[in-house]
């Protein structure tokens, strides 16, 4: 069966000898994927790292490693796959830092390199499958300066569809000049990241036009997980009071994804002309501006399907609350009691963090599981704070029973649990945020 | 252990892309699930009424030795039954395993890569399903007032269009082409490609103005009618419908036919189904004087209702359909969320017995109440 055009792979040994061809496979990769010189050799500098952390570290004895380079339009990505899961990932750690005199650390120094050199990176594991550890560059866009505000009329009628590649950036411009930056999707900010993003299929959108080709409104929605579409707008361009326009759009954007492999759709910044009725109140979110305002931010959401039910894991600290949102949002769930029990864990938890700057937010993820996960958290939220990120957030997958070992760190160092995403991750996730200015 | 097999190079990227369909989990599980004690079915429209009288006496009577003997392949009898009934020859018939299988044949006896179907963006999932799923683009086009639109059909036509689908009577939302109108779609397509009627609810069609479909195959062998025992025979749990056409259309179909598909209780019970005169006035009877019921009830809470003919009526919620679905469950009233038809916020109720609609006019009613809509 093919692969897809937009991937390349290559498969060598674990052997340190192969590092010059492994080097120029994901140099020459993101080159013709589009990636600027600098991008490319931080994408290089970090599969440099990582491959000879596996020789030297990881697989002393050698072993197959795949390395599988994708063009994701907007971005180009490495992914090792190897058949091991005896790796440290420690040093991926945001808030690692490295003892020169002690030789772990410095063994794990090629892996902190490889994580600061890449805008994300995710491990992942299932049970009898290979590890993957994924490196994400993407490319560079500029944020336009100086673009005089764009306007437009009331249109007596519209019909929907997908915009025209030349509207894309019009639309950007046309959102920027009618709504705050609260609503609006960080991607509108990057008309260039959006195209791009578009053209990838990454990101999707409708717009109400009219028939000279006038634009009255817009929707955006991309995938987030395998499970959840999260949406944007609608965004309605000085139309009417009366206008239908923004239910027309919702109703579309869920009209298309309805019967793809999404099961919700969520929307955390919604418009004026949000239509409520279509979704469900999940809560809200404390969202603290840069001047120390604090507004409260709604979450809502819809299932696509008839829901049959799932189980869920979850730390005895955490029941009440997801008892009572269950009851709340009528969502039928086995909930199963999960909390440490001494059994061995390791030495050291990974977490992963979105970074979301233009909000001032971040949200901390739980990549692997170990004894250290209460002050991982700690460490993860003083380099937050200093780095003068008012909003962290925190999200724990139900689904994942391993990541019930997070929860007793987080409710004693100052996290909430503020209203439950259905089927977001494996299973539910539960979305946190630490209380108060930061 | 060995490790899983290489799925990214091993599955189509068709199959990768395609949600697979979740049907309801059985209705003790559903039950347990959502803490109801007693459970009323109005999300599949079936027959409140059950099976036939006379089927349900040849399903009593069926000898549990006859378990080990394989079925007629081609369900033999039953298609020479429909022959008499219908006035045309058992060759012109083929027997499913339901109607879904009947489309998966058709699609499979004329799409090869790079073909595609046309049908309406707002009906019966399982056209859509089965050429997606199979790597062929199915060409969507929006329904107009509710209805299947012609004209809007024909200009997605291209030289790579090979089969039509139109679900007549609509489900869901009951609207309906008469005869003119089919008449003039096929003229249009002028036998050049393959026009399916989807005739699911076509027993409980009472306007004189329906379409013959049957006998118009005379006269356009182009013209390809699915009918099921799913609905108004109420054999939905034994699988079992069936096509008619022109025998060299239904020549080609019968290639990519899977014989022995249809068990040997299912061919009985609609074999026996067909002779009995009483069944259908009865439950067009029943219908009626639900829907009755039904609309009236909706009106009173301001609903938005579309219908037509077949045993199913469609309401607009002031609401999401999915989170209406879940506190209609927790009160033992299972109804079809329609956001996977494309229609979100709007629920389908199958028209059943009273006792049945009145649970969920006031599982409505409470769920309205509680949102201060009512």
């Amino acid at each position: 069966m093919k692969r897809s055009t937009r991937d390349v792979m290559l498969s060598v040994d674990a052997d340190e000898s192969f590092l010059p061809l492994v080097t120029a496979f994901v140099e020459k990769a993101a080159n013709c994927f589009g990636l600027g010189m600098d991008e490319s050799l931080r994408l290089t500098l970090a599969s440099e790292e990582v491959f000879m952390h596996l020789c030297r570290v990881v697989m002393p004895s050698g072993g197959p490693v795949e390395i599988v380079c994708s063009n994701g339009g907007y971005y180009a990505q490495a992914v090792f796959s190897l058949p091991t899961d005896a790796f440290d990932m420690r040093a991926f750690n945001l808030t690692v830092t490295i003892s020169m005199e002690d030789d772990a650390d410095l063994d794990a120094m090629g892996l902190v390199i490889a994580s600061r050199s890449v805008d994300r990176f995710s491990l992942h594991r299932e049970e009898g499958r290979d590890l993957r550890l994924t490196l994400v560059k993407e490319k560079t866009y500029p944020m336009p300066v100086d673009v005089p505000p764009a306007s437009v009329g009331p249109l007596a009628k519209t019909s929907l569809r997908p915009p025209r590649s030349e509207e894309v950036k019009f639309l950007s411009q046309l959102a920027a000049s009618y709504y705050d930056t609260r609503v609006l999707s960080d991607i509108l900010l990057y008309p260039g990241k959006l195209v791009d993003m578009i053209r990838a299929g990454e990101y999707h959108s409708l717009v109400a036009a009219g028939n000279a080709g006038e634009i009255g409104g817009a929707i955006f929605w991309r995938r987030v997980g395998a499970n959840t579409v999260e949406c944007f707008g609608p965004y309605v361009f000085n139309q009417d009071p009366g206008s239908n326009i923004a239910e027309e759009l919702i109703e579309a954007c869920i009209g298309a994804v309805a019967k793809t492999q999404a099961v919700g759709i969520i929307n955390t910044r919604p418009t004026p002309e949000f239509s409520r009725r279509h979704f469900e109140l999940l809560g809200t979110l404390d969202d603290y501006a840069p001047d120390g305002s604090c507004a409260r931010v709604e979450a809502w959401f819809r299932l696509l399907r008839e829901d049959t039910g799932s189980t869920v894991w979850v730390h005895p600290g955490l029941d009440a609350f997801v008892r009572r949102e269950y009851a709340r949002l009528v969502l039928p769930r086995d909930i199963r009691i999960d909390q440490p029990s001494g059994e061995t864990l390791p030495r050291h938890s990974v977490l992963s963090a979105e970074f979301d700057r233009l909000q001032g937010r971040v949200t901390l993820r739980p990549m692997w599981p170990g004894v250290d996960a209460e002050e991982n958290i700690q460490r993860h939220v003083r380099l937050v704070a200093g780095e003068k990120i008012l909003n962290i957030h925190f999200a724990v997958d139900l689904g994942q029973a391993w990541q019930t070992v997070f929860i007793p760190g987080l409710l004693a160092r100052g996290f909430e649990p503020r209203f439950v995403l259905p089927y977001a991750g494996k299973a539910d996730l539960v979305v946190f945020q630490l209380r108060g200015k930061h | 252990m060995m490790t899983a097999p290489p799925l990214e190079k091993l599955v189509p990227d068709y199959i990768k892309g395609f949600q697979a369909y979740i049907p309801s989990k059985p209705d003790d599980v559903l039950k347990k699930i959502y803490g109801c004690s007693k459970l009323y079915r109005l999300s599949n429209n079936e027959n409140p009424v059950g099976p036939p009288e006379k089927a349900r006496r040849a399903i009593e009577a069926f000898p549990a030795v006859q378990a080990s003997i394989y079925p007629s392949g081609d369900a033999y009898h039953l298609r020479c039954k429909l022959a008499d009934i219908f006035g045309l020859h058992p060759d012109q018939f083929l027997v499913g395993n339901g109607a879904n299988e009947v489309i998966a044949f058709v699609i499979k006896a004329f799409c090869e890569q790079g073909d595609n179907i046309i049908t309406a963006d707002k009906t019966f999932a399982v056209y859509e399903w089965v050429a997606e799923f199979s790597g062929f683009e199915a060409r969507l086009v929006p329904l107009v007032d509710y209805g299947f639109d012609a004209a809007g059909m024909i200009e997605k036509i291209d030289e790579r269009t090979k089969v039509l689908f139109v679900c007549n009577p609509n489900n869901p939302t009951g609207s309906w082409w008469n005869e003119r109108t089919l008449r003039y779609f096929l003229d249009r397509i002028d036998g050049e490609r393959i026009v399916v009627v989807d005739e699911a609810y076509r027993e409980f069609v009472r306007n004189a103005d329906f379409p013959d479909s049957m006998a118009l195959i005379g006269n356009y062998p182009n013209l390809v009618v699915f009918r099921t025992f799913s609905k108004m025979y109420g054999l939905a749990g034994l699988r079992i419908g069936y096509l008619a056409g022109s025998r060299e259309v239904v020549d080609i179909i019968r290639r990519t036919c899977i014989v022995y598909s249809v068990n040997a209780l299912a061919q009985v019970g609609a074999f026996s189904a067909l002779d009995d005169k009483e069944h259908i006035p009865l439950t067009r009877e029943i219908v009626r004087a639900g829907k009755r019921f039904l609309l009236k009830e909706l009106d009173l809470m301001g609903l938005t209702v579309v219908h037509g003919e077949g045993n199913f009526v469609m309401v607009r919620l002031p609401m999401s359909d999915s989170l209406a679905y879940r506190k209609m469950m927790t009160q033992g009233v299972m109804v079809r969320a329609m956001t996977g038809f494309r229609f979100p916020n709007w629920i389908r109720i199958t028209v059943s017995h009273q006792e049945a609609l009145e649970a969920f006019a006031e599982a409505m009613h409470r769920i309205l109440r509680e949102r201060g809509e009512f």
